[in-house]
């Protein structure tokens, strides 16, 4: 299968950058408690934002890889652009019924489409096709030459509402003012990153060069199904952009810790099934379990893993079997956010913060250890336990301090 | 006979960690932040009871 795609680069600090373009793994678990959460107070126009941040990051990748291959073709670009989505794990999708004018673009297969519906054990009242959306009309904009904002997008048919294909018409539209525009790569700490914590019996280096073998790129149906959950390797971008501005409308609700919350929840939800699948994975039993001499050493060789998800340098600064204190260099959400809005007033790795407690409440009061089945009432076990973490965000490269620190106690 | 009137609290509807999560949820659905400060075990107006099991369920869909 090959596939034409923008080039990849991996810089300093664990960032993986298509054409320019920050990627970062997570799975479909996230995608939908966070996509979950964003939709839940009526009138803050998330929907709208979430099309925008989706059509801005493709805009950006495909119009940067098209011109890294030296195509400027529109068919050409946009079956770039199909390749780009199968790739990163988005699906399927099929621009032959679009042009300049717009038109129909199909998804045979779809990661929000058909994905979600696993993590969420209940129907939609919705599509949840609004990253797709946003992706075809970035990438028809590309395509023809015009801003990322060119394009309306509506689905016709969802497959997350039953369809059995994904159906998006396009329009032609006048750029909203103020459009999102991705920044890029964003800041990127000059620091010096310490070494992995001297308790620790795992050897990261080795970890890494294993993972970096790993084909983690969509199969033939565009799909990226590994450690029990459905991966996509996402615009870090997108992310960012979605949920601050979801922080930025809450602000003044009264509810904005509260939305915070969410936001760490779903990062919590993200480590259980994640960090979890992962660290039940005949991968890690190859890989990482053999080097786990004591318990501590399963936060220490999950932490190696997860320093291949684009997610920046997490270091263990801390750890016993109560307390977990991680320091992470150039996390996404930082760096997304002093590329989108300037220095922070507040913590604003969220994501992080629920990975960090996540991971402390697999290994201790979870027992990963014993491989249990990772379902809702496991979830819920863990969850409702006196015996599980909490986090606190401590310091925050958003806002200012040289590294960001989480936290997580019992 | 006459119908006994069951009445519910807040901590009958969101029980535990995971329905302190889900209120949290029905108050950003209901943009109600107020219900942060209702006592969790104080008798709620059937009304409330009501709108709180509708928003849930809509809250509990995908």
């Amino acid at each position: 299968m090959t596939r034409r795609t923008g080039s990849i680069s991996q810089e300093a600090h664990g960032r993986t950058l298509m054409s320019g373009e920050p990627l970062v793994f997570h799975c479909n678990h996230y995608n939908y408690w966070l996509q979950k959460t964003l939709l839940l107070p009526e009138g803050l126009g998330m929907r709208g934002v979430i099309r925008d941040a989706a059509a801005s990051a493709a805009h950006a990748l495909i119009s940067a890889a098209a011109k890294e291959l030296g195509v400027t073709e529109p068919s050409e670009v946009l079956a770039i652009a199909s390749d780009c989505f199968a790739a990163l794990g988005f699906g399927t999708i099929d621009f032959s019924q679009a042009g300049d004018g717009g038109g129909t673009v199909r998804t045979p297969t779809s990661h929000y489409g058909q994905c979600l519906r696993i993590a969420s054990g209940a129907d939609f009242a919705e599509p949840q096709e609004l990253f797709d959306q946003g992706y075809a009309a970035g990438a028809l904009a590309a395509a023809y030459g015009k801003p990322a904002g060119a394009y309306a997008a509506r689905n016709e048919a969802s497959q997350s509402m039953g369809a059995e294909v994904g159906e998006i018409t396009l329009s032609s539209r006048d750029v909203p003012e103020g459009f999102f525009v991705a920044p890029g790569r964003g800041p990127h700490a000059q620091l010096e990153v310490p070494s992995t914590h001297p308790s620790s019996n795992v050897d990261e280096a080795a970890v890494l060069q294993a993972l970096s073998g790993l084909d983690l790129s969509g199969n033939e149906e565009g799909l990226l199904p590994r450690f029990g959950v459905i991966l996509t390797n996402h615009f870090a971008n997108f992310y960012d952009r979605v949920s601050f501005e979801f922080v930025q409308r809450m602000g003044g609700t009264g509810m904005l810790d509260m939305a915070e919350e969410l936001l760490v929840e779903a990062g919590y939800r993200c480590a259980f099934n994640t960090f979890g699948g992962i660290m039940t994975s005949p991968e890690w039993d190859a890989v990482v379990k053999p080097q786990c001499k004591t318990t501590e050493d399963w936060v220490h060789g999950m932490v190696a893993v997860i320093n291949a998800l684009g997610w920046g340098v997490w270091r263990v600064h801390e750890l016993s079997s109560s307390r977990l204190v991680v320091r992470i260099w150039d996390d996404y959400e930082s760096t997304g956010y002093l590329g989108m809005y300037g220095k922070a007033d507040r913590f604003v790795s969220h994501l992080a913060a629920g990975g960090v407690a996540g991971l402390m409440n697999l290994v201790y009061p979870g027992r990963i250890d014993e491989s249990p089945t990772l379902d809702g009432e496991y979830y819920a076990r863990i969850f409702e336990s006196p015996e599980r973490f909490t986090p606190q965000g401590v310091k925050c490269m958003a806002a200012g301090d040289e590294y960001t620190e989480v936290v997580a106690e019992r | 006979m006459g119908g006994e009137t069951v009445t519910k609290t807040m901590e009958d509807l969101f029980p535990g960690n995971m329905g302190r999560m889900l209120m949290i949820r029905v108050m950003l659905k209901m943009r109600r932040p107020d219900l942060r400060d209702m006592p969790r075990t104080a008798p709620l107006e059937a009304s409330l009871v009501a709108e709180l099991e509708t928003t849930i369920r809509q809250v509990q869909l995908g």
